[in-house]
């Protein structure tokens, strides 16, 4: 069973909120103590009060009663009437010391008391009743009923005392253990007041001896020696408490002035009434209302001391409520700072620790979920928080560059398959059991099977079942290693079968290579029916356009082979018409002849060029490397006279290469150049140059290589004529004489470079010359090396 | 406690002691009575009586003049105190001597020279009391008296008032009972 899952922000929290509820529990249980102890303080001060108003009220009672009793057993109207006032002052004061006792009395509920206090109370009112008929029987001469009056008298007062005394315990015992000094000086005050009773018991027993003018009894000196015993006793213990409390220096005068009234009036009456038969004269020189009066003035030493000794008692205890209230603010500063204490540990906690934790934690959930992360790491710290905020910085750089890497990779991988896509080839891998892992749209436009189709069979099955043994076979030598296994199987022709059962003629290229999955095969597939179809195209009009050339060559040769006959005869019966009858002919019909000698020689050479052409295009090439320079010298040599004669000048480049070339065709190309190069020229003299270049851009920007050429100073071509000027037959200077050329010579050139794969075009200038570039090597179909340009 | 149990101890020590004191002669045992009386009475005057602030010096000087007619029985007043101050006894001779007196207290064998004491004494602060007959009449401050054999007090207030003394009525309570006596 598991609990409810806390955070560690919750545990501390708890940690932080019970520490904090333990530390003001424990001041709060403190500072509730101290008020207690407080209270109980300001009790124990009223009730130190009450008690020695209790005190008072006892002591009063015991003079009233002595007095009364006096005046009761008086033996002659006098001493009753010296007494008389006494009685009336003692009564006051009994009755004001019980009121104020019994009302400070009712300030507290001590339901054990409170019979008592109703029982005191009962007894003060037959105490007063009784007082009524003291004062009655003390006009009765002495007699019983006087006698029983005093009986009754002595009875309740007395009894009243022991109740108000009792009562006095009983309050006092509630207040006992408060405080050790103020109990010890509820104890001097007990001492104290044991003093005044057995004082009172003194003053009782001699005032009635007095009136009485007796002896004492040896019963009653017994009492009176005792009595005396306890007061000295307790005068000694008085002072031994009130020096052990600290209470003796502060009531030292009181007491020592109390202590020497007492032994100064014992000291009066010892050997008067402590020893037996010291009345002489039958009189004591004594009277009973100077007795009681000394008694009296006596007991105002003795309240003295009581009144010096509560005041240091109310001192004492409003010091203690003073260093209680003190402790009381000191603890609840205490207490209040340490709830400030615990409040600031706890902002520290959430500040240091929770909020810290709290963002990387919420820095990982974002990382963890993808989105950007830009946590901040606490450098200024060395502890474990700072030490894992820097971990967690250098994990987000990381990622920051592992998704940087990723999104490059995913670019580069989108480009991938964009490209792999859209390539018109297509494209499978297939991995070494010729399973089919990656199938590409061209191969679904290709093949008519989606990827999803394709993917997991084997390669074989995009093909007819009749090829499969050439492909087995195929695959099987490529895989058997040889250098085709490093370089791929490129290029093969195969067949492929569509969705629909068509079969289709396929380029296919093989390539093996590595990956993490193991040895896979890339197989790029080009549909190559068009194709087919279009070089079938070209083949078949090739052979037709061969067949046709053919033709006409055939056409050109059999016409000029055949007409050459004919010409003949027109040539040879001119001739003979002209020779046999020249003496007879005019000359008009001379002129005829001749000049139908001339055009049929002209025909000739016409006839015998078109042979000529027509051989060049159907004889085979007899190719050898040819040295170009010795060909040049060559036909300057063949030249000699007709440069001589033009006063034409040849130079030669020096880098003329060696070509493999049809020699003698060479020849003609080369004498065709000069010759027209120095023939089509108006200047005194003409200049040629031959030469050859690596590179040469022909006009429409393509470059060639190889380049030969052969340049002139001479009367330029307009660039109208630029390829007229090749056409057969084509003239651009009409001559006059049989000699003239029949404008084949261009023709012948452009057909001689033709033959060897070459291309010619010229650059001139009107004026200034013609410069005729040309190639003699073939370097690729069509135009040579266009990307060079 | 232990203090207390030693306490009790010496109580009943004393309790035990006290009967065993030897009995006196009975003429002289009424003499020496009535003189312990008269001796603490001193007490009380002393206790009921202010002087001036000027002579109290914090001792109450008890002086005797012309011998002690207490026996003795004042001897233990010496060390006592009241009103906080300490008692001390001495025995005077002159006027002189006596001057520097709280209380003097004139033997009646110096009755004679008292006239001329009295007038050494008009106007000083010492409360004079003595026993012979018209002491107070003839300018004594307390004067004891016997009333059919019990001791009585008299008070010349006049003479009290006129020595800067004031007597409480306390003190005044002891002389009531011969305040008529005092009248003439």
């Amino acid at each position: 069973m598991r609990g409810p899952q806390l955070s560690i922000r919750d545990i501390l929290l708890l940690i932080t909120g019970t520490l904090t509820l333990i530390v003001a529990l424990l001041a709060a249980r403190e500072v509730y103590g101290n008020w207690q102890r407080l209270r109980d303080i300001r009790a124990l001060t009223s009730a130190s009060i009450l008690s020695d108003q209790l005190f008072d009220a006892t002591e009063k009672l015991s003079v009233e009663r002595d007095i009364a009793l006096s005046i009761l057993q008086a033996p002659d109207e006098q001493t009753a009437a010296d007494l008389r006032p006494k009685l009336e002052e003692s009564r006051r004061d009994t009755d004001e010391a019980l009121r104020a006792g019994l009302s400070a009395l009712n300030r507290y509920n001590f339901p054990e008391l409170s019979a008592l206090r109703g029982r005191i109370k009962q007894q003060l009112s037959g105490v007063h009743t009784l007082r009524s008929e003291v004062d009655t029987a003390a006009k009765l001469p002495a007699g019983d009923k006087k006698r029983r009056v005093a009986s009754r008298w002595s009875d309740a007062v007395t009894s009243l005392i022991v109740e108000t005394q009792s009562l006095w315990i009983g309050f006092v015992g509630h207040f006992i253990n408060i405080d050790p000094i103020v109990t010890q000086h509820l104890w001097i005050k007990h001492f104290l007041r044991t003093i005044t009773d057995y004082s009172g018991r003194e003053r009782s027993l001699i005032g009635q001896l007095i009136v009485e003018n007796t002896d004492p009894s040896p019963r009653q000196i017994s009492q009176l020696l005792r009595g005396r015993g306890v007061v000295e006793e307790s005068w000694q213990m008085a002072r031994i408490l009130a020096e052990q409390s600290g209470l003796y220096p502060s009531i030292a005068p009181f007491y020592t002035d109390a202590r020497s009234h007492y032994s100064t009036m014992h000291d009066m009456i010892r050997d008067m009434f402590y020893v037996p038969g010291n009345r002489h004269g039958s009189t004591y020189p004594i009277g009973a209302d100077l007795w009681f009066e000394l008694s009296m003035q006596a007991s105002d030493s003795l309240s003295a001391l009581r009144i010096a000794s509560i005041k240091q008692t109310q001192k004492y205890t409003q010091s203690l409520i003073d260093a209680t209230r003190w402790e009381i603010e000191v603890q609840a500063a205490i207490l209040i700072f340490a709830l400030l204490l615990c409040g600031l540990s706890f902002r520290i906690i959430v500040r240091r620790v929770i909020q810290p934790i709290n963002s990387m934690v919420e820095a990982l959930l974002r990382a963890t979920r993808g989105e950007q992360v830009n946590f901040v790491p606490a450098r200024d710290r060395n502890d474990e928080i700072g030490k894992l905020s820097q971990v967690l910085h250098a994990f987000q750089e990381t990622l920051v560059r592992i998704k940087k890497t990723a999104a490059d990779l995913d670019r580069s991988e989108s480009h991938l398959r964009a490209v792999v896509d859209h390539m018109l080839d297509g494209l499978i891998i297939i991995d070494e059991t010729g399973s089919i892992r990656s199938f590409n749209i061209a191969c679904e436009r290709i093949f008519g099977y989606s990827a999803a189709d394709a993917i997991g069979r084997n390669l074989k099955f995009l093909m007819p079942e009749s090829y499969h043994p050439e492909y087995d076979h195929r695959i099987a030598k490529y895989l058997a290693g040889g250098d085709e296994a490093n370089s791929g199987l490129s290029g093969v022709e195969a067949k492929g079968q569509r969705k629909d059962g068509s079969v289709f003629p396929m380029d296919i290229a093989i390539n093996a290579f590595s990956s993490p999955d193991g040895r896979h095969f890339s197989a790029i597939i080009r549909d190559i029916t068009a194709r087919k179809k279009a070089e079938e195209e070209v083949a078949r009009y090739t052979s037709e356009l061969e067949r046709s050339n053919k033709e006409l060559d055939d056409f050109a040769y059999i016409a000029s082979h055949d007409l050459k006959e004919p010409l003949r005869g027109i040539h040879n019966h001119s001739r003979f018409l002209l020779e046999d009858n020249e003496d007879t002919l005019d000359e008009e019909s001379t002129g005829r002849l001749n000049r139908l000698i001339f055009l049929s020689q002209r025909m000739e050479k016409l006839v015998n060029d078109l042979l000529y052409f027509s051989r060049l295009g159907r004889q085979e090439l007899a190719v050898q490397p040819t040295d170009v320079g010795a060909v040049i010298a060559d036909v300057a040599f063949t030249l000699d006279m007709f440069l001589e004669e033009r006063n034409a000048r040849i130079s030669l480049a020096d880098n003329l290469p060696t070509v493999v070339c049809d020699k003698p065709r060479v020849t003609e190309l080369f004498r065709n150049l000069i010759t027209n190069a120095v023939k089509y020229n108006d200047k005194p003299e003409p200049e040629v140059e031959v030469g050859f270049l690596e590179t040469k851009k022909k006009p429409n920007g393509v470059a060639m290589k190889r380049v030969f050429f052969v340049k002139d100073n001479g009367v330029g071509i307009s660039p109208e004529f630029h390829h007229e000027i090749f056409r057969i037959f084509r003239r651009l200077h009409a001559g006059k004489g049989p000699e003239e050329g029949t404008g084949v010579g261009l023709t012948f050139v452009k057909k001689i470079v033709e033959r060897h794969g070459g291309e010619i075009w010229l650059e001139s200038e009107l004026g200034k010359g013609t410069t005729f570039y040309f190639t003699l090597e073939d370097f690729g179909h069509g135009e040579q090396s266009r990307a060079a340009a | 406690m232990a203090i207390l149990i030693k306490t009790i101890c010496a109580g009943l020590a004393l309790l035990l002691a006290l009967p065993f004191s030897a009995p006196a002669s009975a003429g002289e045992n009424f003499q020496l009575v009535e003189q312990e009386i008269k001796a603490g009475l001193l007490y009380n005057f002393l206790k009921y009586t202010q002087w001036p602030q000027d002579r109290t010096n914090g001792t109450a000087v008890v002086c005797l003049l012309g011998g002690d007619p207490f026996d003795g029985h004042l001897q233990p007043m010496a060390g006592r105190t009241v009103n906080q101050h300490g008692i001390e006894l001495r025995s005077v001779h002159t006027a002189r001597e006596a001057e520097a007196c709280s209380l003097l207290y004139v033997n009646a064998s110096e009755k004679p020279d008292w006239p001329m004491l009295q007038r050494t004494l008009t106007g000083k602060s010492v409360l004079t009391v003595s026993d012979f007959d018209g002491f107070a009449q003839s300018g004594g401050m307390i004067e004891f008296t016997r009333i059919d054999k019990r001791i009585g007090v008299k008070i010349n207030v006049d003479a009290v008032t006129a020595a800067h003394l004031t007597v409480q009525d306390r003190l005044l309570h002891l002389a009531s009972t011969v305040h008529s006596l005092r009248a003439d």
